[in-house]
């Protein structure tokens, strides 16, 4: 987050154009990948925990809460995921409903009608960002505790699209589209690996162009809006 | 004290001087109209005001403090405000959205928002969303959006472009209440019948530079203001 900070700080303060942020943020990423990769000798370590180069972190103790671990064998880590999903849903719920919520969609529309009317746009981007940066870490810290291992590839390109490609299949209108497309994906994705790794890939992009051309506002939201009119006709 | 002051405020875009050391006074609740052919530099000298454009040379006083280098929304928090020429509003929010995000929390109650939404007639639409009003409504939202701010200098860039006759009307009664209310109100415009209705002073603008100034009937008597109109008509 405080990277995130200081990243965003200089891009919307720079007033970078809106276009580029999103470039520069893919390359911060593979940038820091690239660095983590090379760190492969004794001297990259943080305490006694080694950077481990392009192999990463291994045997990373999982959470422990209270005696409980949180690991990938029991369950106790699956009910905490879920919790930090619904409360995630229903945090970021509030926070779009809210004035902050208004404002972004404000800022959304047309940045500089939304700083005419009194707002510093660099300011509530960068809170955005942060907070973004802030569930990132968040679900990295639960996806290590469930692994015990991270590599850099974590913040490789596909990690950095998959994200994207969520939200734009989901519908970047609404967080329930978006919840529903990530969970599924991801089983479409690993459903798919099972034949081979790249073959999913292939299978999402084409979701993503089907989307692009019929749905721009997602696909999931598409078939909601569809569903719901198929409703109505058949209580006519 | 003026509310605002302009020294020698130059502007340039390549080898076009759109604000040419313009030299302005405005003082508070003095209602103003800057005319001009297309292309005089209006739009451009509004812009510079409220901090969207950064001029070259010059300065800007607003109630005596130097604001050349503050950021717009700064500038709007102390007071200033300005209507796009084309509406800028958002269009898929409510009326009533579009009104919450508007409104300042710090501004002082000069209650100028409340009563222009309830003399423009807006508060009857506030669930709808503000892209289906007519055209005429659009541009009302936006001048009540700019009140969100309780501002103490309003900027209005052709305020009545594509109304009809009647919402015209309308709009100068309107600011001229506005103004009544304490208000200084700066209108570019290129509809002399409205300009004549709202009255105030007039400045010319041609070329980034200020031409002339004064009362209207001054104005149009004036061979050279006329000259420059016709000359810009006639290619």
């Amino acid at each position: 987050m405080l990277v995130a900070l200081a990243f965003g700080y200089f891009v919307f303060y720079g007033r970078v154009s809106d276009w580029i942020v999103p470039i520069l943020t893919l390359v911060l990423a593979l940038v820091l990948e690239t660095f983590f990769a090379q760190t492969a000798g004794y001297q990259w370590r943080i305490g006694r925990a080694l950077l481990g180069g392009y192999n990463g972190m291994t045997n990373i103790p999982s959470l422990n809460v209270a005696g409980i671990e949180l690991n990938g064998f029991t369950f106790p880590l699956y009910f905490v995921v879920i919790a930090a999903v619904v409360i995630t849903f229903l945090a970021m719920r509030r926070l779009v409903n809210s004035h902050f919520g208004h404002v972004l969609v404000a800022i959304r529309e047309d940045p500089e009608r939304t700083e005419l009317l009194g707002y510093d746009v660099r300011l509530y981007r960068l809170i955005v960002f942060v907070i973004a940066a802030g569930l990132a870490a968040l679900s990295g810290v639960l996806y290590v505790s469930w692994g015990n291992y991270i590599t850099p590839s974590a913040m490789g390109l596909l990690a950095e699209t998959m994200p994207v490609l969520w939200v734009a299949i989901g519908g970047r209108g609404s967080l329930a589209a978006v919840v529903l497309s990530t969970f599924l994906l991801e089983a479409l994705k690993d459903w798919l690996a099972v034949y081979s790794g790249e073959f999913a890939l292939v299978v999402v992009g084409f979701l993503l162009l089907l989307g692009m051309m019929f749905a721009p506002q997602g696909l999931v939201v598409a078939i909601a809006q569809l569903g719901r009119r198929a409703l109505k006709r058949w209580q006519e | 004290m003026a509310v605002l002051e302009l020294h020698e405020l130059t502007r340039r875009f390549g080898g076009i001087v759109a604000a040419d050391n313009v030299d302005l006074t405005l003082e508070p609740g003095e209602l103003h109209c800057l005319i001009g052919p297309n292309g005089a530099g209006k739009s451009t000298l509004f812009k510079l005001i409220i901090g969207l454009l950064k001029p070259q040379s010059g300065q800007i006083i607003y109630q005596g403090r130097e604001i050349t280098r503050v950021q717009p929304y700064k500038r709007v928090r102390l007071g200033l405000s300005m209507k796009y020429q084309t509406t800028r509003i958002f269009a898929h929010l409510t009326v009533g959205q579009n009104i919450t995000i508007a409104r300042s929390r710090a501004a002082s109650g000069r209650g100028h928002l409340d009563w222009a939404l309830q003399r423009l007639g807006l508060r009857e639409h506030w669930e709808l969303p503000a892209g289906t009003l007519s055209y005429g409504e659009q541009h009302w939202l936006e001048m009540c959006m700019v009140l969100g701010n309780e501002p103490v200098l309003v900027l209005m860039d052709e305020p009545t472009a594509g109304m009809t006759p009647e919402e015209t009307h309308e709009t100068a009664q309107f600011l001229r209440e506005l103004n009544g209310r304490g208000l200084a109100v700066v209108v570019i415009e290129h509809d002399m019948g409205f300009v004549r209705e709202i009255g105030g002073t007039v400045t010319v603008l041609h070329h980034g530079r200020i031409f002339r100034q004064g009362t209207l009937d001054e104005i149009e008597a004036d061979t050279e203001v006329q000259h420059i109109y016709l000359g810009e008509r006639h290619g």
